[in-house]
């Protein structure tokens, strides 16, 4: 009977991003902790496959004008974006500021990104716009930036990244994601910023790095 | 419960050393200009350039910064250790002093004429931090004046005689002693401390005899740390009940090493120094997780020793010409931090152990950019790679799509035989 009770978007929307909260705070522990992760994904699974009625409900998450010309020159915009970015990110790291090699790894890596863009600036981003852009674009950085800064601040991992830096930036790139998304009326300019740059700063890796899986 | 082992970022110009992980016998040099990373857990001593501070607080997860002056050190804009040198033009200083944020104080350093020339503004500053621990370069008989005002935590001193046991025994509060033992033959027990956790006997003299019964009224001590003697005779372990960390460094051999495996509960073992002769056939410690090897250790000696300990998440091998193969640490599952301070044979199984997130190599072979960006690949998210999680999350993450489709479809396909 709760398969049919009615969820506004917004609800929808915040409920999502708790469980992906949640998901992300898990995901590293041990078991039985683990499967807490898996619950809240299927959650999340659960609250936008009610969303999709029809294919043509994908565009509620790709976005209503995928082949309007401006996409073109958004597209552009977002290869230099993520370019750019992996750039400054490399020289931040002390790395060459190119990757030397292409490697297995870089499907993976711009998969994850582009599954995160689709999520957030997709998904989340257009279940909520009903509440005006601005306040779109805030939420879905901030489900972002609290998702990310979940996964590092666990105690599972007892990690030590730099968790200003990275709520910091993480938040700036969503805001301008998010911004992107907007005008562009679709989510692949930023999807394909997202991807290049993982790809960018990950793809020369042999392996995935240690919070991945 | 354990203390997890964290990778601690310092921001800081000076040379940076996890005292409690190593005596002094590993200085971390920095990965980078200003920023050293290091690996430690909570309650471990710390040595910034001159200043000795604990490491607290572990929910802090970002850099500590650490700025330093003549006489003050601060870590992320708190005072953190103050040092008096005893100078008339302390007097106006220390009276600013007093009027700023003490709260995060640890350490005061004093010397012997700062005694008697700021006994009065020392007390103006036992007043608001009674707490501070004691860093002192005098004859430990020369902290009665300041012990009567401050009750510190931590005494660091280079001089204990057995005759200073009565100062000790004042002291119920105190939790970590470092002090140099000048005796040569220390036959009497340390007095109660019913606080002392970890005790630091440093420059231990070459021909120390410690009698068995050393710390038979301190078995609650958790940590030990031994420095600089000749032939010790580990029998004086025998009283204590909870060891968890032991560290002996420049030390020549060691006697009575079984007496290592009746602490079960041992999580850190240092052993380092280039003389020092181990037994591995007879360490078998089941919780062991942070090993130091010392320089003779072989090849098979270093194979058992980790083979028998697989649970060991941080490995340090110092100055060892021996050990040329480092597969054994493949079959370490929870190996997060290796440390390699000499020449590095096996670089090829070091760029396998991908559960690492921390690893310190030799500053020259560093240097080399091909190795850099080898060990970059092969390694992402240890410092050398240095990844701070910006813009890629878990992988899990890719399960979500399957999940909507496929809860997608059953729900059509549910809604359509409805």
């Amino acid at each position: 009977m709760f398969l049919n009770v009615r969820i506004s978007s917004v609800t929808g929307a915040v409920s999502c991003s708790l469980a992906l909260m949640v998901f992300s705070w898990f995901i590293n522990s041990g078991f039985p902790a683990h499967l807490i992760s898996y619950g809240a994904l299927f959650l999340v699974a659960f609250l936008m496959s009610r969303q999709l009625s029809s294919w043509s409900d994908l565009k509620r998450v790709t976005g209503e004008s995928s082949l309007s010309p401006k996409t073109f020159l958004f597209l552009i915009f977002g290869v230099l974006m993520g370019i750019s970015m992996s750039v400054f990110y490399r020289w931040h790291l002390d790395r060459p500021l190119f990757m030397s090699a292409l490697l297995p790894f870089a499907i993976t890596a711009a998969l994850i990104g582009s599954m995160e863009e689709l999520v957030f600036r997709g998904y989340l981003q257009s279940q909520v716009s009903e509440k005006g852009s601005v306040f779109a674009i805030l939420f879905s950085s901030l489900s972002h930036t609290g998702y990310k800064c979940f996964l590092f601040l666990t105690p599972a991992l007892y990690s030590s990244v730099d968790i200003g830096f990275l709520a910091f930036w993480t938040f700036l790139f969503g805001l301008l994601a998010g911004i992107i998304r907007h005008f562009a009326g679709n989510v692949w300019p930023v999807l394909i910023a997202h991807a290049l740059f993982d790809i960018m700063v990950y793809g020369e890796n042999i392996y995935s790095p240690w919070w991945v899986w | 419960m354990k203390e997890p082992f964290l990778l601690l970022e310092f921001q800081s110009e000076v040379e940076v050393s996890n005292y409690s992980k190593s005596l002094f016998f590993a200085v971390t040099q920095p990965v980078d200009t200003g920023k050293t990373i290091l690996m430690g857990s909570r309650g471990d001593l710390f040595l910034l350039g001159e200043f000795l501070v604990q490491y607290r607080d572990t929910s802090i997860r970002k850099p500590l910064v650490v700025q330093e002056t003549d006489s003050i050190l601060f870590i992320n804009g708190k005072i953190t250790s103050i040092s008096l040198s005893g100078k008339n033009s302390e007097i106006a200083w220390m009276k600013d002093l007093l009027k700023q944020d003490l709260s995060a104080l640890q350490t005061v350093s004093i010397t012997s004429d700062t005694i008697g020339a700021c006994l009065g503004d020392l007390k103006k500053l036992a007043a608001v931090r009674p707490d501070a621990g004691i860093v002192f370069s005098g004859e430990f008989n020369r902290l009665k004046e300041v012990l009567n005002i401050f009750h510190p935590p931590l005494i660091l001193s280079p001089s204990l005689h057995q005759s200073d046991y009565g100062l000790l025994a004042a002291l119920p509060q105190l939790k970590i002693l470092i002090a140099e033992a000048v005796d040569s033959v220390m036959n009497e027990p340390l007095p109660a401390m019913p606080s002392l956790k970890q005790l630091v006997f440093t420059d231990l003299n070459q021909h120390a005899v410690i009698t068995g019964d050393l710390l038979v009224n301190n078995r609650q001590i958790e940590k030990i740390g031994l420095a600089n003697g000749g032939k010790l005779d580990l029998s004086f372990l025998r009283s204590l009940k909870n060891l968890r960390e032991l560290v002996i460094t420049q030390t020549d051999s060691l006697l009575n090493q079984e007496e290592i495996n009746r602490h079960a509960e041992l999580e850190v073992l240092v052993l380092a120094g280039k003389q020092m002769k181990i037994d591995p056939s007879v360490i078998r410690l089941p919780h062991l997780r942070w090993l130091a090897i010392p320089a003779t250790v072989t090849q098979d000696e270093f194979n058992l020793l980790i083979k028998n300990h697989p649970g060991l998440e941080v490995v340090e091998i110092m100055n060892n010409d021996t050990i040329s193969k480092l597969t054994a640490l493949s079959g370490l599952p929870e190996l997060t931090g290796l440390t390699l301070l000499d020449t590095v044979t096996d670089l090829q199984t070091v760029k396998t152990l991908k559960g690492l997130k921390y690893l310190s190599l030799p500053k020259t072979l560093l240097e080399d950019s091909l190795t850099r960006v080898e060990l970059y690949q092969a390694l992402p998210g240890t410092t050398i790679a240095a990844n701070e999680g910006f813009c890629m999350g878990s992988g899990w993450l890719l399960l979500l799509l399957p999940l909507v489709l496929i809860l997608r479809f059953g729900w059509r396909k549910r809604a359509n035989q409805g």
